[in-house]
Formats: structure tokens, sequence, C-alpha cells
């Protein structure tokens, strides 16, 4: 519920041999117990906050649990009434479409101002820091403002659209409606991708580019040759997590659509909400669980793809 | 945002109400039987309550919209406490957050002494015994004030209570139709519509979308969205059959309704943003002045009152329009009512309380800072009740009100039909995915059923 | 070098980037200095008869009461999970101990749980521990997401520092204590600072579990507060982005006077490898 941050950790640096010789100042049995030690409270933090949750929210899936009443094991009914229901096609092609509109747009917004920002220029850090702004502002603020901005009546964008006498009804018609879903979670989102881009810029050898530049390459050949390559890996983990937590999000939509016009822009979060709403625990929980797989096969893939780091 | 809020509500309350299933009755249904009689505060039972209390007697009250009635309704409880020498405490709630509150304080046994909550939480509370019977108090306070309105009468005594009054009414949330006389005048108009014929001939008269708007209602999952159930209900469409167990919404009735209302909205006489979930195709656009008509219980009002007199007097106001079958305008009743859970000598202070704040004095006044309409019939002779706005309200509790649900069978599974915005979801079918009137009625009672089922296993 | 960069890229490319960026929240501010009125019948970009009337009553309604609440929340679990994550992630990377990579992987899942799924269970949870409506319990779940945040930025950051002074001072003789307070905290300071940031905004932005945990006025935070401000069905816009902008400020000043952690805590990882 709570929009994730995305986060990129230091991105996956080779491992030097010396970490594997070093050795902390104790006998092996001692160091295995202070470490042992120093990660228990983590350890009993993670099983009674989110693994026990999980598991608790998984079983409630497999029945039919109401508020204010017991429930019984149901077997996949809760599943199969999911498959069934008119919105399940929804919030499943919307998880492919919200997902790769905005990580494409995130992508090329992020790889466009990176570069820009890895330009030699004046106040740098004051560019940075605004451009961190929208990622940094809390996300139920900025997708409060995003639902001004969109308002029909007193909406910036209806304003400057009107300039050109056009007016456009952002969040009633579905297509506009995915289209403005989009359009805000790519401004709350885009920095982290920045972000993650400009670490990996900066880990790219000047000696590199200055190479290209002997060879004559122009400014866009350095960038396809030298800096692509060099931010390939970064990519790759930004994209999956963005992916995770877009998936994962809810504040988005919930703010701006409730998952309207009809089931235009309905996710599986949303969807799950409306259905602790009509009190239903046992299918709120099948449609939040709904998406497990696929987040399963994500964390796999960024443990293989992401190297040593995240195994 | 109001449903929003509503809605983050409710699945707040039922996050929390899942431990209370697993304990269910615990300490619940301690009911006491030693009922005073509700009288002033002299009254000796009351004294003596107010002796032994212990501790600081909570009322959480329901924010109502202009700040000036909530400071009116607080004084008037700390006075009520300095009166009688407890310590009192009053806990302003937004009463669009009642239900996930009341569900937490459940939860974590922290419930005040007494409580202001709407209907439909009152009915799920009643049903589970947390809460106390009020019978006694009903009767006094109706009989001290000329009596209780009918509609509201029959809704609070109503055998689906389970044969005991749980609520004492302070209010209810009424329809009221708001016009722009300057515009309906101009266009020859100068007699509000008393059907959705006249209505829709009114509407699309003014209307010049997409400077403005004939009719300003709204499709959106969102309550005023669900005032469509009442409208379909005028048609003559009926959620469930008489034994509220089969949902009957594939009928000639309601794919009558549907016609008229996606209509409407195809020839842009409603606004295309009725189908999204905030108030940007009624309440807004009326303040924005984009909109001929909107439904509405007197927020709008108050706005306007306050920030642009200019369209208040452009504005007039008359009760909902009646449909081809029968007249509908539900009535919203918001109860005080007690806690199971609290103490026998809190329960007569709470009895106490609620009679005095059932007073004409301070009614007088608070109810001109509300947007509430009248429930006692003494309560007729307020003059906010003469005010033209106000005045629909009156006659909804005199005469036009009908009981929640209403023609249908107020049950759990009506509410859940309700709550899923059932109704403005059909019509959603229709104008936004482009099903056909068959096909959206034929999926509605489809969806309605499994509800239904649910429920009444 | 410089020669090879066209400064008008460099100049339009900044240009179209503040105005994507600042767009939304300037004309947040704009709506939070409108009166109701002009909200909805002077629809405009420069504020018309602009007013702080917003603020003002913003104020009067408790709201820093709300803020402080926040604030003590945002701190007390950002501390927390530094702290632990510090721990854990140090031992993950550095102490030998049976099934500490299968705890890594743990930790990135936890990280990457839906908080949806974990709403529910949760509660039972508080409810347990007898904290409903406490600042103590909130901020207890508040660890559910600020820990496995917190470790797993660290776990990345403290793989990608090279051992070699911790292993000189352990050499000469310093204790494990030691090793972390001298050596370890402050060589990873950039990587903490960052953590401790995100930590701290994540509960400071929360709205859904403190709508759930936190019942009484005396203990709501400021998205409780900021949510509560639209009491009827007529929204008053200008109300909520004034508390929008409130919220925001303790932020952006977070976030500008600790960018230069913040991207850097993120670049250092990659270029100290």
């Amino acid at each position: 519920m709570t929009q994730q941050r995305l986060v990129e950790p230091s991105p996956p640096a080779p491992t030097p041999t010396a970490l594997k010789r070093f050795r902390p100042p104790h006998k092996p049995g001692s160091r295995a117990r202070v470490g042992v030690t120093f990660v228990s409270p983590v350890v009993l933090i993670l099983l009674v906050l989110v693994a026990f949750p999980t598991v608790a929210s998984l079983w409630y899936s497999f029945t039919n649990l109401t508020v204010g009443g017991t429930g019984s094991f149901i077997g996949f009914a809760n599943y199969v009434a999911l498959f069934k229901s008119p919105s399940f096609a929804n919030a499943a092609a919307n998880i492919v479409l919200i997902i790769a509109a905005s990580l494409a747009a995130k992508f090329v917004l992020g790889l466009a101002l990176a570069s820009l920002l890895n330009r030699p220029m004046r106040g740098r850090k004051l560019w940075r820091a605004l451009v961190i702004l929208p990622w940094a502002m809390p996300p139920f603020v900025a997708f409060m403002a995003w639902r001004l901005m969109l308002d029909g009546q007193a909406g910036a964008l209806n304003q400057v659209l009107g300039w050109f006498g056009i007016h456009a009804n952002f969040l009633a018609t579905p297509g506009m409606a995915r289209f403005s879903v989009v359009m805000a979670t790519v401004w709350a989102g885009f920095p982290f991708w920045v972000i993650g881009f400009l670490a990996a810029m900066q880990t790219i050898p000047k000696e590199l580019y200055e190479a290209a530049e002997m060879d004559g390459a122009t400014s866009w050949q350095r960038f396809i040759n030298v800096t692509m390559p060099g931010i390939r890996s970064t990519v790759s983990v930004v994209a999956v997590l963005s992916a995770i937590w877009t998936t994962n999000d809810f504040v988005n939509v919930w703010l701006l659509t409730q998952g309207g016009p009809s089931s235009a822009t309905m996710t599986f979060p949303v969807l799950s909400y409306l259905d602790l709403t009509n009190f239903q625990l046992g299918s709120a929980s099948a449609a939040a669980m709904i998406t497990l797989p696929l987040f399963v096969v994500l964390v796999l893939w960024l443990s293989r793809s992401g190297g040593e780091e995240y195994k | 945002m109001l449903n929003k809020k509503r809605i983050l509500a409710t699945a707040t309350a039922v996050a929390l109400m899942v431990p209370l299933a697993a304990c269910s009755s615990g300490g619940l249904g301690s009911g006491s039987s030693a009922v005073p009689s509700v009288g002033d505060s002299a009254n000796p039972a009351v004294l003596k309550a107010a002796k032994d209390f212990k501790g600081t007697f909570t009322y959480w009250t329901g924010l109502t919209f202009p700040d000036a009635g909530n400071k009116i309704e607080e004084n008037a409880i700390a006075q009520w406490g300095k009166n009688l020498g407890i310590s009192v405490q009053v806990v302003a709630v937004n009463q669009n957050d009642t239900a996930q509150r009341v569900a937490a304080a459940l939860q974590s046994g922290s419930m005040p002494d007494a409580l202001t909550i709407g209907y439909d939480l009152a009915k799920v509370m009643a049903s589970k015994k947390q809460l106390a019977p009020v019978g006694d108090a009903f009767d006094s306070i109706g009989a001290a004030h000329d009596g209780w309105f009918d509609p509201i009468k029959k809704a609070t005594t109503d055998k689906s209570w389970g044969g005991s009054v749980y609520g004492v009414p302070l209010g209810f949330f009424g329809n009221v139709l708001f016009q722009r006389t300057d515009l309906l005048k101009k266009a020859g108009f100068t007699k509000a519509p008393t059907t959705w014929k006249e209505f829709t001939t009114q509407a699309t008269k003014i209307n010049s979308a997409p400077k403005l708007y004939g009719a300003g209602i709204s499709l959106g999952n969102v309550l005023d969205g669900n005032e469509q159930t009442a409208i379909m209900q005028s048609f003559g469409g009926r959620v469930a059959n008489n034994a509220g167990t089969k949902c009957t919404l594939d009928t000639p009735q309601v794919k009558n309704y549907l016609n008229w209302i996606t209509g409407l909205y195809k020839s842009q006489v409603i606004p295309p943003d009725s189908v999204t979930w905030n108030g940007a195709s009624d309440n807004n656009a009326y303040l924005a002045g984009q909109a001929g008509f909107i439904v509405n219980t007197g927020s709008v009002y108050l706005s306007m009152a306050a920030s642009d007199p200019q369209l208040e007097k452009n504005t007039a106001y008359s009760a909902l329009p009646s449909g081809p079958v029968m007249t509908v305008n539900p009535v919203d009743i918001r109860y005080r009512v007690i806690p199971s859970s609290t103490s026998s000598d809190a329960k007569i202070l709470a009895k106490n309380l609620f009679s005095v704040l059932a007073g004409d004095n301070y009614n007088t006044q608070y109810m001109a800072q509300a947007t509430y309409g009248p429930v006692l019939k003494s309560q007729a002779a307020y003059p906010i009740f003469k005010v033209p706005a106000y005045a629909p309200l009156l006659t909804i509790a005199k005469s036009g009100g009908t009981p929640p649900a209403y023609p249908d069978v107020s049950n759990t599974a009506y509410s859940a039909y309700q709550n899923n915005f059932s109704t403005p979801r059909m019509v959603q079918r229709v104008v936004t995915d482009g099903l056909s009137i068959d096909a959206a009625a034929a999926e509605a009672e489809a969806n309605c059923q499994k509800v239904y089922d649910q429920y009444n296993k | 070098m410089n020669r090879h960069y066209n400064p008008w890229v460099t100049r339009i490319g900044l240009l179209l980037m503040t105005i994507f960026v600042c767009f939304p929240v300037y004309f947040m501010v704009v709506v939070s200095l409108k009166t109701p009125l002009d909200i909805y019948r002077q629809p405009s970009l420069t504020p018309t008869n602009p007013t702080f009337q917003n603020y003002i009553q913003l104020f009067q309604q408790g709201f820093l009461h709300n803020m402080l609440n926040s604030v003590i929340v945002a701190t007390a679990t950002c501390v927390v999970s530094t702290i632990l994550g510090i721990l854990a992630a140090y031992a993950i990377v550095r102490l030998r101990f049976p099934g500490r990579n299968a705890l890594g992987k743990f930790v990135l899942m936890s990280y990457l749980t839906p908080l949806i799924l974990l709403f529910i269970p949760l509660s039972v949870i508080i409810q347990n521990l007898h904290l409903s409506d406490t600042l103590l319990g909130i901020s207890i779940i508040y660890l559910a997401f600020t820990v496995p945040l917190s470790t797993w930025f660290l776990l990345g950051f403290f793989r990608a520092m090279p051992p070699d002074l911790e292993e000189a001072a352990s050499l000469d003789g310093a204790s494990l204590p030691q090793i972390l307070r001298l050596i370890v905290i402050p060589m990873a300071a950039p990587g903490i600072a960052t953590s401790a940031i995100l930590a701290f905004t994540m509960s400071w932005s929360e709205l859904f579990l403190a709508l759930v945990f936190l019942t009484t006025p005396n203990s709501q935070t400021m998205p409780v507060a900021l949510q509560d401000i639209i009491l009827g069905d007529v929204q008053n816009y200008g109300l909520v982005m004034a508390g929008a902008v409130v919220a925001t400020i303790p932020i952006v000043v977070m976030y500008y006077f600790g960018q230069r952690w913040l991207v850097q805590g993120v670049a250092a990882g990659a270029t100290k490898g």
C-alpha cells in the first residue's frame, strides 16, 4: 500500500579476492556467533512482520473468511471466481500495459536526463537536487497534486490545452484514464532511474570516452558505443525493481481513478482493496496473491542476472 | 475524495475486524436492565450515575461540513459535562472515517461511551450485538418533541433491526435537487421538475456542453453515484425480490432506466467526468458554474453561501423528481448510539446527553450550521428549514422521504450491493465499455446474485 | 572536453526538465494560495487574489501537532532500522555464519513484498502487542518495510567496500566494535546517510497503515491529518494543497542537503568497487 521507494543499491561490483581472505578479528566459531547475534533482530523482525503475514495472507486466500465472520477452507474457489470476474482481464492487461508503458517512458526520460546531468554545467548539484524532487515528495501528495492537475474544471493541464482550444477528459475515457495513470506514475518514479543511470555512468572510465573522442566519435556515437554498454547491467536491475513496484503500487491508481472508469485502470492491488471494502477477506487475499508468481519470477531473475550482488 | 475515504475507512475497518471475528463475543452484550427515565440533569438517577461515574466520559461526534456546527456541538457536550460535574472528552471524527475508527476502537477496547454513526454502520454493529438498546431514550425524546417524523421512525424501528431500537436519530442526509434558475428562466422554465421526464426536458434545453452540462449527475463509483439506485427504483426497477434473496436487475424496468440514463450521457447532458470517482461532475461542476442541476444534501449550499453568494442567489432547491413508477427519496439517518461495552453508569449519562442534545434551543443553532435534515417534528419550526436549500429536507422528512433501501428489502446484502456501487457500475458498463443494455443488465444481475448469495446463506 | 558538448542542448534540456519537474509542484503552490471560490470559478495558472488563509487555517487545526507525531515516528523507525541494518548487513557480508546467503535473499524478498499482503495480518499482530493507536505501535509496524530497505541497501554498499582498512585495523589488534565504529561506519557514511533518508521518507509519507492504526487525533500523523482535512463532499483543494506543500517542505529540505550523499551514496558504491 505504501508506495515503496525504489532504491538502487550499489550496483554490482567485482568482489575483490581480498574480501574472501579478510577475517574480522575473532576465531571462526565466535565470528559466526557474533554474526548470528548481529542479524538476529533483523531476522526476528522479518519473520514476525513480513514472513508470518505473507503466509497468513496465503492461507486467507484459500478460505471464505469475511469480516466479523469465520471462514473455512474452500480450495481454489476464490481464484476461480477471480479469473471469471470482469475486472480480471482488465487488471491482467493493465499489469502489462501500465508497466510496459511507464517503464519505457521512465527508461527514456531517465537516460535522457542522466545524460543531460552528466554534462558539464554550472550548479550541477542543484540540478540534481531538483530532478529528485518528484521522487522525494510523499507519493500520496504527488498523486493528489496530479489529480488536481488533471481535473476537468480547475486542472492545470486543461488550462494549458485551453490555449489551443482543446479540452481533454483525462480520467473519463478508458484510453485517457490509462494514459493519465501512466503519466503521473512516470512523473513520480523517473528520478530513481536518473539516479541509477547517473551512478552507473560515473563508473564508466573516462579513458573510454577519451579514446572514442580520439577516434573522432560524435557525442551520439560515444553514447551508443561507450555509455550504453557501461550501464547495461544497471538498466536491468533498475527495470526489474521498477516493474515489481509498479505492479504492487496502489496509491497511483487509487488516488487518480480508483480503477475506473468502469474497470479500465483496474490493477490487482486495487481489486484486492475493493474486495476488502466488501468484507471479503478471502477473495481480497486471492487478488493480492495472484501476482506472487510473477513477483517470484522477477526476484529470481534479479538474483541471477544481478550477479554476485543479489544472490 | 469523500468516497475514497469512505472506502479506505471500510477497508481498514475490515482489516481490523479480523481479529474481532477470531475472538468474537468476548465482553459484548452486557445489556443493562436498569433503565433510567430520560429527563433533565436534575433526574436523580442521572445525578447518581454522574456521582458514581469514574474517569472521563468520551463522545465521538461526527464532523459536519462547516466548522461552526462542530464547535456548537462540542461546546454543548462540554457544558453538559460541567453541569453534571463529570470530565468529558469530545473527539471529532470525520464521518467518512467513522467505520474505521470504530473498528479500531473495538479492537483495542477503547470504544467511546457514546458516539454518532450512520445508518449502515449502526445496522452492522447492531447485528453483531455491539450496540446497547436505547428504545427508552428514543421514545421519551420523541414524546418530548412532538414525535419523530414518519420515515425516521419507520426506519429506526424496522424489524430488520431485530426488535430493539439501537440509535437516537440526530438528523439525516437527504437528496435535494439544486438548479440554476437564471439559466432555466432564460430557457423558459419557471417550475422545478417534478418527474425525471421533466428533468430531462429542462436539462437538455439548458445544456451547452462542454461549457455547461445540464445534468450534473454522478455515475461514478462513489456515494453520489449510488443515488442511481434510487432513481432506478423510481423507474420501477428493483435490486432484489421481496424476500431480499434473488436479484432482479435483468428486467424491462431496469433496462428502461438504463436507456434513459445512458441516453443522457451519450447526448452529453451528463458530463463525461461523471464516470470518474470524485465530485468532478456534480458538486465541483456546480460550484464552477458548469452544471445546471445537481443532487446534494446541503454542503454545496453552505459552500456557496460562504464563498459564492451570487451563485446561491441563482439557485433554487426542490425535492428529487419522481420516476414513472414511484417516488424514491432515501433518508440516510445519522444516529447517536451507545456501544454495549459502555458501563451502566455511562449508559445512563449517555441517554441523558442524547436528550439534552435533542433540545430545541440547541438544535435551532446547531442545525443551522450542519447539513442535516430534521428528524423530530418540533424541528419543523426552525428557521433553517425555511431557507430554500433546506426546506426540501423538511419536505422529505414530512412525507417524501423513504426508508433506506425502499422499495427493496433493507438487509446486509443490499448494503453490500450499494457498497459495490453496483448500479453506477452497471451504467458504466454501457457508457464506458460499450456493452449493450441487455448485456449490462444481465451481467449486473449475475454479479448482484453472487453478493446476495454470500449474505443469505 | 567541454567544447564537445553543445551548451544550448544542455540549456534547453535543463529548461524542459525544470518545466516537467516543477509544473505540478508549482500548481500545487498556486492552488494552495487561492480561495475556495477562485479555485473553481477562476481556474488560473497564477494565484488570483493570493491569500495565506489556507495555511493559517491549517495550523489552526493543529497540523503542527500531527507533523510532530510524524517526525517522532519517522525518526524512530529511521534510527532503529539503520542501526539494525548496519549490523545485519555487515554480518552478512563479513562475518561468515551458516545461512547468510539465504538470509540475503530473504531480505531482498522482504524488501519487495507488496505491503497489501501484510496489511491484514499486521493488524492482528499489533492488537496482540496491545499497541493500537500508539506512536510506538505504528513505528514497529513501519519496521516491516524500513528494515528490509536499510538492510538491503547497506548490503550492497558493504559488498562494494574494500576490506583492506578493516584488515589492517584487525592486524593492529582492533576489536570488532572498534572496527565498526572507527572504520566501517565512517567509510560507509554516504550509504548509511542515503538509507537513513530513504527510511525516514517512507515512514514520513506512509498513509494507509497509519489510517488503520492511529485512531485518536492525538496520535495521528501528518498524512492522516491531511486526509482528514476534507470534511464534506465539497472538496477544499486549497486547504489540501496547503497541507501537501507543508508536508513536502521538510522532505525537500532533507533531500537538498542530503542529495550530496544520495547521488554519491549510490555512485560511491559503484566507483569504489
